[in-house]
């Protein structure tokens, strides 16, 4: 099964392209995924230097793995997965070293297309998510901003079904406790 | 879950769809990468699928060496349990013998000691 991050981003020619040696058509691919692959991580770790840097990664290691990727669907796949894994990686490592712990509070005031909404609501939210423990966290990143369904956040994060449903009603369920104004 | 809770849970995930749209690292990003690409090793070409092909045949050949060394431990084994049944057999046919042999002289002795008896009281009626 093959996740879906973001459907319609990437043509498959630049795919084939890169994965034949089209350093261009590699550097397409790269812009194709890059909002998605920097978002998971700075939504996941809370820090922009640790997004910028788990992103390059992903793209270095994409840049390697091309030869065994089978379609434009796996790269999307293959890309969040990475991404994903990596970030949570870094999460356990730095939870063995409290004193690198702090956050990017710039990212609370990340900007977001939506003018309509209320920004101290999504400052909020985006708040609250980080004080979610690394798998929970992920599973909602996963659900709400690439949209995957709770079977293909089950495959990216190698967890089953049940887990996933799991953590994102308790997710819900502690956020709806948080007392948040809710437009109506 | 209650129509309100619903409608919470709706306007929550509405909410956090928002909040979490995927955000650009900025051209930066991009030039960042390149750099870091020009002095990475190209993707391998031709060559590279040789490393996939050695691999694969490495891997069917611990496949293989795998498959016989079960085969021969079974063989192994399986000789092992024959030979163990035959000698169970005879062990078994052993003991018979001996029990028939045993048999068959106390029987004899019983005969033995009743014709002694008898030619006993015959001797004392005489």
């Amino acid at each position: 099964m093959q996740a879906e991050c973001d459907p319609g981003l990437q043509a498959s020619g630049d795919f084939d392209a890169a994965r034949a040696g089209d350093a261009g058509a590699f550097v397409r691919l790269v812009r194709q995924h890059q909002a998605r692959v920097f978002s998971l991580a700075l939504r996941l770790t809370g820090r922009r230097e640790d997004a910028e840097e788990l992103a390059q990664d992903t793209f270095l290691g994409l840049y390697g793995q091309l030869r065994s990727l089978e379609s434009a669907t796996h790269v999307r796949h293959w890309v969040c997965r990475t991404v994903t894994h990596r970030s949570i990686d870094l999460l356990r490592r730095r939870a063995r070293r409290p004193q690198s712990q702090s956050m990017d509070l710039a990212l609370l005031e990340v900007p977001i297309e939506d003018a309509s909404g209320d920004p101290l609501l999504h400052r909020t939210l985006r708040a609250l998510l980080l004080r979610l423990p690394e798998v929970p966290r992920a599973v909602l990143v996963l659900r709400f901003q690439e949209d995957l369904d709770p079977l293909d956040i089950a495959a990216t994060l190698d967890l089953s079904l049940n887990t996933v449903k799991s953590h994102l009603r308790r997710s819900l369920d502690w956020l709806r406790a948080q007392g948040l104004e809710m437009p109506r | 879950m209650s129509s309100g809770d619903t409608k919470t849970t709706d306007r929550l995930e509405r909410a956090l769809r928002a909040s979490l749209q995927p955000i650009d690292p900025g051209a930066g990003f991009t030039a960042s990468l390149q750099a870091r690409l020009a002095t990475a090793p190209q993707v391998p070409r031709k060559a590279g699928s040789e490393p996939n092909f050695h691999h694969r045949r490495g891997y069917s050949a611990s496949l293989a060496l795998a498959a016989s060394i079960v085969v021969a431990l079974a063989v192994g084994w399986q000789q092992r349990y024959v030979q163990a049944e035959q000698q169970a057999q005879l062990a078994q046919q052993a003991r018979d013998q001996l029990l028939l042999a045993l048999e068959i002289t106390s029987d004899r002795l019983t005969l033995a000691q009743r014709r002694i008896a008898q030619y006993q009281s015959q001797e004392k009626n005489l």
